[in-house]
């Protein structure tokens, strides 16, 4: 009868509707979900007429027990992480929603949407100007960042 | 031993999941003292652990003759009724406890409740397989009919022959009759799919679902952007992210949450209708 938390519920949901109407670009696949929902990975494609157009990325959620009053933690997995100027070579993800400017009413959806939008918006494929330090440097995961969000022009 | 000791015993071995010598004590102190509605509804407990839905019944009956608003004994009767697949009983007996605990101010938590969802979501499963049976029946018997009268069409075909008609024509004529069943059938068939597909393709709508829980609201607040949240969705995100509405990220605080009765009575109509919603 107890769900280990109570909003398992909108994780299944959301998995549900992604599965069954998913947007352009964006695809779940339901193996890859734990069976507690708290890890998944997603399939992203750059965008047409993108820097990134036809580029396969993977993302990794990873949903805290206090999901969706916390943000997931999202970063890039797998062989090919994007160059971008907010994207760092470990996967981590310098993006405002994903840490301060989080809401509820946002979605696994909403943050994909949002992933690709930041790298269709990029008119030069480099790293982030401190990638070295920063990879060298940072924890594990990228919501103990204190991220600086100093440019919203990408 | 008294009634009453019989009685702690047997709530000992209940506790021990001892069913069988709990019930034994409980008849024991019932021979001792038929007169204690307790006794009936903790050996009734009891045989719902075993899963003795007649026996379990029975004894909530007597319960309740010896207390006719007995809350536990409703409770058990309505449980036992449900899982011999008695729904009306069984959702009047849980709706009557669910009632009298209020009355009463008496917390079982979410356990009657939680009980009369799973009655009515099961009572409607019923229904809606008998209701698919019927479909089938129909559909079948209306193709029939249509097959039938194609038939019929055809043979008065014939009988006119006699009279002007050549046989080319008459052959064209009967082209046309199959052309227009088969579009009869076609449709009719087509119809049934599209009930049939509705009713696979269950879901919520989005509009009656939280924008927090991506669930059927069960309280609906509007806030002054005009954006509805389940209640506890919303000042449980007041309390711990911030004082903004999630959606429009305007200022918000809790004292601004409105009740949005309408929504709440949208909910209620749709539950109503449909009682898959109600989850166990």
């Amino acid at each position: 009868m107890a769900t280990p938390w109570p909003m398992q519920k909108r994780l299944q949901n959301e998995l549900l509707h992604l599965q069954r109407d998913p947007p352009v670009g964006i695809s779940v696949n339901p193996n890859s979900a734990s069976s507690t929902l708290t890890l998944w990975s997603v399939n992203v494609v750059g965008a047409p007429g993108s820097l990134y157009a036809g580029e396969h990325f993977q993302l990794q959620f990873t949903f805290g027990k206090r999901y969706p009053f916390e943000s997931p933690e999202v970063i890039f997995i797998g062989g090919n992480i994007p160059v971008h100027p907010h994207v760092y070579s470990n996967g981590h993800i310098c993006l405002s929603i994903l840490t301060e400017d989080w809401s509820p009413a946002l979605s696994v959806q909403a943050v994909c949407l949002s992933i690709v939008s930041m790298l269709s918006s990029c008119t030069e494929k480099k790293r982030p100007p401190d990638n070295t330090f920063y990879v060298k440097t940072c924890s594990k995961s990228p919501k103990k960042t204190k991220w600086w969000y100093h440019d919203d022009k990408v | 031993m008294s009634a009453t000791e019989l009685k702690e015993q047997g709530n000992r071995f209940y506790g021990a999941h001892k069913y069988e010598e709990a019930i034994t004590c409980y008849s024991k102190a019932i021979l001792k003292n038929s007169s204690d509605a307790r006794f009936f509804t903790n050996r009734s407990l009891c045989k719902i652990k075993l899963r003795r839905w007649e026996a379990a019944a029975g004894d909530c009956r007597s319960a309740l003759e010896l207390e006719q608003n007995n809350v536990k004994a409703h409770f058990f009767l309505g449980h036992a009724l449900m899982e011999q697949d008695l729904y009306d009983e069984a959702i009047a007996s849980l709706s009557k406890a669910q009632d009298l605990a209020k009355e009463l101010k008496l917390n079982y938590g979410d356990d009657i409740a939680y009980t009369l969802r799973q009655a009515k979501k099961r009572r409607w499963s019923m229904m809606e397989e008998k209701r698919i049976q019927q479909e089938i029946q129909l559909q079948s018997f209306l193709n029939k009919l249509i097959l039938e009268d194609r038939e019929r069409k055809k043979a008065e075909l014939k009988l006119d022959q006699e009279k002007e008609d050549t046989k080319e024509t008459i052959e064209d004529k009967k082209q046309e009759i199959d052309v227009d069943y088969d579009r009869h059938m076609k449709e009719l068939n087509e119809l049934f799919a599209t009930v049939d597909e509705r009713r696979r393709t269950r879901e919520v709508p989005d509009y009656l679902c939280g924008k927090i829980s991506f669930e059927i609201m069960k309280d609906p607040v509007i806030t002054p952007s005009g954006i509805t949240y389940d209640r506890k969705d919303i000042e449980e995100h007041l309390q711990r992210v911030g004082h903004f509405d999630p959606v429009t990220r305007i200022k918000l605080t809790q004292e601004q949450l409105i009740p949005n009765l309408a929504m709440k009575e949208v909910i209620g109509a749709f539950t109503h209708d449909n009682e898959w919603v109600e989850e166990y």
